[in-house]
C-alpha cells in the first residue's frame, strides 16, 4: 500500500492586493409557481444539513464559481509544472459549470467527479504521482463550504514540492492558502459515510443543476 | 446472463488492434479495431414529472436510485464489472453532496447487493461518458481490460420547467441509459474526447465526426438529438457521413444517452450495426467521439417509459 501525504488548507481573505471580479449568480433559471416551491423544497432540505455542517457561520465568499474553477486550473497547472509533469489530479466536483470549464481541467491527466479518492489511490499504487484534491470552498453565499481545502498526495517524496505550490498567497484571487488544523483522517468523508463527496465543495441550496 | 467478470479475462490480443500506418485512412481498407466492444445497453425511459406538485425529494431520489439499481441488475444481474461508473447532465447537486438525499439515492441505486457506483460525474455533462470511458482506457492501458459498467442518469429530481425544455436543445428526454462495455488496450485511439467554444463547437463536432468516420470506412455516426436548427448545422459539418437514426421527434433530447438510443432505434428497425462512432456534445461545448464495436450477442434493449 502506498502511504499519501494528506493537507488541510484554509483559504483565507488577502486584500493587499484586491482583485475586481464581474459578479455572477449560479441558480437554475426558476419559471413557474410551482419551480417556485420546489426550491423552496431543496432549500428546507439543504438548510437543515447545512447547519450541520457550518456551526460556526464561517461564511465568507472568497472565490466565485468562475474563480474557483480558475483557482483549481492554475493549481493543475502548477502540479505538472513544479510537482511532477505526469501527476494526476483527481478533483472532487460535483455538479455541472454553467460556464465552461479551462482548458486544464478537461485535460486527460484531470479527472472531475464524485468519490475519486479511491480511483486516486488506485493510480498511486500503480506507481503514478497523484494529487486528489476535495475542497469546501464557499463560492456564493447560498454555497455550502467553509472554504477549507484537503489534498492528499502520492507519493511522499513530493508533499513538500506540493505543498510549496500551494500554500501562500495567491495574488491573482487576493486569497492566501494557509494551512489548517483539521486532519484529513477526522473529515466526516472518512467515517460514517465512505466516500469523499463530502470534498465537493457542494451546494446543498436550491436551484442547483 | 452475461457474466460481467469472465469477460475481463478475455486475452488481450482478442481487443487488441493492428498497427495504424498511413494507408489505414485509405477508404479501401478496413478501419483499425477499436478497443470498445459493447456487451450490453439498455435505455429506460421515464416520464418527466408535469403533475404541478413538488415530490418530497427523500422519495423522488430514492425512486431514481431504485430505478437505476433494477436497470443495472436487469441488464448485468449481481455481479460487478471492475468500474462501475455513473455519469450525469441534470443530476441534482443535492444527490452528490452528501446531503440527507444523496444518502437516501445512494442506498437505492446499491439496492440488495450493497453495490454502488466507484465514481460519478455530471461535470462533463452530456460527454461525460465519453470521459469516463477516456479514464478507463487510461486505466486498461495500465491493468490490461478490464469491464465497465456505466450508467447515465438523467432524471431531474426537483422537476425544474427548465429541464423540460429549452430552446437550445428543444424537449428533454428523461431516461437511465446502461451499458455494459469490455475495454481492451488500444493500439488507435477509440475516443475523442475534446472541447470546443460553445459558439462553434457544432461545427468543430461535425468536422471531427467526418475525419473520426472517414478514418473508419463503414462505421457510423450516432448523433446526439438536436432540434432543426442545430441539426441542420451538424449535418452540413459530417458531410456524407453515413448516419444512424435520430430519435429527436421520439425521444427529444436525452443528454447524454442520445447516440446510444441512435444505435437501439437502428436496432429496433432490425438494421443492428457492429460498429458506430457515438457522439454527443455538452452546452459549453465538450464534446465525445467513441468507436465501439457490438458483440455479437450483446443484450440491447430499448424500454418504455417505466
Amino acid at each position: 500500500m502506498v502511504r499519501p501525504v494528506h493537507f488541510t488548507y484554509r483559504i483565507e481573505r488577502d486584500t493587499r492586493q484586491p482583485v475586481t471580479v464581474a459578479a455572477s449568480a449560479y441558480r437554475m433559471p426558476l419559471d413557474t409557481p410551482t419551480d417556485y416551491a420546489r426550491a423552496a423544497l431543496a432549500e428546507a432540505a439543504g438548510e437543515a444539513h447545512d447547519a450541520h455542517l457550518m456551526p460556526n457561520g464561517e461564511r465568507r465568499v472568497l472565490l466565485d464559481h468562475v474563480q474557483y474553477f480558475a483557482f483549481l486550473a492554475d493549481l493543475a497547472r502548477r502540479v505538472r509544472a513544479a510537482v511532477h509533469a505526469d501527476a494526476r489530479l483527481f478533483i472532487e466536483v460535483c455538479a455541472p459549470y454553467f460556464g465552461a470549464l479551462p482548458a486544464e481541467l478537461l485535460a486527460p491527466h484531470v479527472l472531475l467527479g464524485v468519490n475519486l479518492y479511491g480511483e486516486a489511490l488506485r493510480d498511486a499504487t500503480r506507481g503514478t504521482p497523484v494529487v486528489w484534491i476535495g475542497d469546501r470552498i464557499l463560492r456564493d453565499a447560498e454555497f455550502a463550504g467553509d472554504n477549507r481545502v484537503h489534498c492528499a498526495i502520492w507519493p511522499a517524496r513530493l508533499a513538500d514540492a506540493f505543498d510549496s505550490q500551494l500554500r501562500g498567497p495567491w495574488p491573482a484571487y487576493a486569497i492566501r492558502v494557509e494551512p489548517h488544523a483539521a486532519s484529513l483522517s477526522a473529515h466526516p468523508a472518512f467515517s460514517e459515510f465512505p466516500d469523499s463527496a463530502h470534498h465537493s465543495g457542494a451546494a446543498v441550496l436550491p436551484g442547483r443543476p | 446472463m452475461r457474466n460481467c467478470v469472465a469477460s475481463s479475462t478475455r486475452p488481450d490480443l482478442a481487443m487488441l488492434a493492428p498497427l495504424a500506418t498511413a494507408a489505414a485512412h485509405d477508404a479501401a481498407l478496413p478501419a483499425p479495431a477499436t478497443a470498445l466492444t459493447v456487451q450490453a445497453l439498455a435505455y429506460r425511459r421515464v416520464a418527466p414529472s408535469r403533475d404541478g406538485h413538488a415530490v418530497p425529494l427523500d422519495d423522488t431520489a430514492r425512486a431514481i436510485g431504485a430505478l437505476a439499481c433494477a436497470e443495472r441488475e436487469r441488464v448485468c444481474g449481481a455481479i460487478g464489472a471492475d468500474d462501475y461508473v455513473l455519469s450525469s447532465t441534470i443530476l441534482s447537486m443535492l444527490l452528490m453532496n452528501d446531503s440527507p438525499q444523496h444518502r437516501v439515492f445512494a442506498r437505492a441505486l446499491a439496492g440488495a447487493n450493497d453495490y454502488g457506483p466507484d465514481w460519478m460525474t455530471c461535470s462533463y455533462e452530456c460527454a461525460g461518458w465519453g470521459y469516463v470511458l477516456r479514464r478507463t482506457l487510461a486505466t486498461a492501458a495500465e491493468t490490461g481490460p478490464r469491464t465497465l459498467l456505466l450508467q447515465i442518469v438523467d432524471i431531474d429530481v426537483h422537476g425544474y420547467t427548465y429541464w423540460h425544455g429549452n430552446p437550445a436543445w428543444g424537449r428533454s428526454g428523461f431516461g437511465v441509459c446502461t451499458l455494459l462495455i469490455d475495454v481492451g488496450r488500444e493500439a488507435t485511439p477509440s475516443v475523442l474526447a475534446d472541447a470546443a467554444p460553445p459558439a462553434n463547437a457544432v461545427v468543430r463536432l461535425g468536422r471531427d465526426i467526418r475525419g473520426f468516420c472517414a478514418a473508419r470506412p463503414g462505421v457510423r455516426a450516432a448523433l446526439p438529438f438536436f432540434p432543426a436548427t442545430s441539426r441542420r448545422a451538424l449535418l452540413a459539418s459530417v458531410g456524407t457521413t453515413p448516419l444512424l437514426p435520430d430519435g429527436h421527434g421520439l425521444f427529444g433530447h436525452a443528454f447524454g444517452s442520445d447516440p446510444w438510443l441512435s444505435v437501439l432505434l437502428a436496432h429496433r428497425d432490425g438494421d443492428t450495426p457492429r460498429r458506430a462512432a457515438v457522439c454527443s456534445l455538452a452546452l459549453n461545448g465538450y464534446y465525445a467521439i467513441a468507436d465501439v464495436a457490438f458483440a455479437p450477442d450483446a443484450l440491447l434493449s430499448l424500454d418504455s417509459e417505466g
